[in-house]
């Protein structure tokens, strides 16, 4: 049985954290804003049922769309995670925890996204980027139905 | 040639003249942190470069030798720069995702191979080095 229970931080350490993972995979977003805003790569996450930070007075946020919130380090701009804006997080960037052992890729979403060099993991469930925003509107109907 | 780029909020921008064709990609536990997985760079002289929005450049110095830069409004990753002294002084090795039109690159390399978690990996034949091999070929000449 893995140890879901981790711990992590960003380079300077002005952020830490501990989480308690959902599972063991690794969601891999290959979506054009990722990209840029990672520096190159996917942002690849672990799913998280929670995220307690020791201090949070060091994140930075961005909106970079009308619901979805990108966090970062403020001192060092490291990349953090993703969620919806107003919502506690269910990622965290896997390059943050101490310990990465025990993971494996499972979902790879905006994969028409993807660059030439990367495999597709085989074992991975693949989602175009049209099959997401499919997926976020639903998401964003089903809040906007909660609140009425 | 010139290549433009920019953070995904555009306050930051740059011109790069000259590029190589090709980017790399480091699993050093800094670059892993600091991108938040797999940092891509693409190596720039000093003198190829020009940024615009300088002043929404944020600077972290990460180790004795070298910087990490990031877009203050966005978080995005943006540079690893050598600040130490010696042949690659300067030398910015400037985040792939970064670039409005990356095509035409391919990946050619991976360094702290040793250090990749095993979750994930990369296709295609391309050179590896691990850190102890980078190390050295970073370390300074002995003194005579």
């Amino acid at each position: 049985m893995a140890n879901l229970e981790r711990t992590g931080g960003c380079v300077c350490g002005a952020v830490r954290f501990t989480c308690q993972l959902t599972d063991t995979g690794l969601q891999a977003c290959h979506c054009v804003q990722c990209q840029r805003w990672t520096g190159g790569g996917p942002l690849i996450n672990v799913h998280v049922e929670t995220l307690t930070f020791e201090d949070e007075s060091a994140i930075g946020t961005y909106h970079a769309s009308d619901w979805g919130e990108r966090c970062f380090c403020s001192k060092c701009g490291s990349t953090l995670c993703w969620k919806m804006q107003g919502k506690p997080s269910r990622s965290v960037a896997v390059g943050l925890l101490d310990d990465q052992t025990e993971l494996a890729m499972s979902e790879e979403i905006f994969v028409d996204r993807r660059p030439d060099w990367l495999p597709v993991w085989p074992a991975a469930g693949q989602s175009t980027e049209a099959q997401e925003i499919v997926k976020l509107q639903d998401y964003l109907e089903g809040e906007k139905n909660d609140q009425v | 040639m010139t290549h433009t780029g920019k953070c995904l909020c555009g306050a930051v921008r740059f011109e790069a003249t000259d590029l190589p064709m090709e980017t790399g990609a480091c699993h050093c536990e800094m670059c892993r942190r600091h991108s938040g997985g797999v940092y891509f760079g693409v190596q720039v002289p000093a003198d190829n470069i020009t940024y615009s929005g300088t002043e929404n450049i944020g600077t972290y110095k990460s180790s004795e030798w070298a910087e990490r830069s990031f877009c203050k409004t966005c978080g995005s990753t943006l540079y690893y720069c050598v600040t130490a002294a010696g042949p690659h002084s300067g030398t910015y090795h400037i985040a792939f995702g970064s670039l409005d039109d990356p095509s035409g690159m391919k990946m050619t390399g991976e360094i702290f191979i040793d250090l990749k978690p095993a979750a994930y990996a990369f296709k295609g034949d391309h050179n590896t080095m691990t850190e102890a091999e980078v190390m050295a070929m970073f370390a300074p000449p002995p003194e005579e």
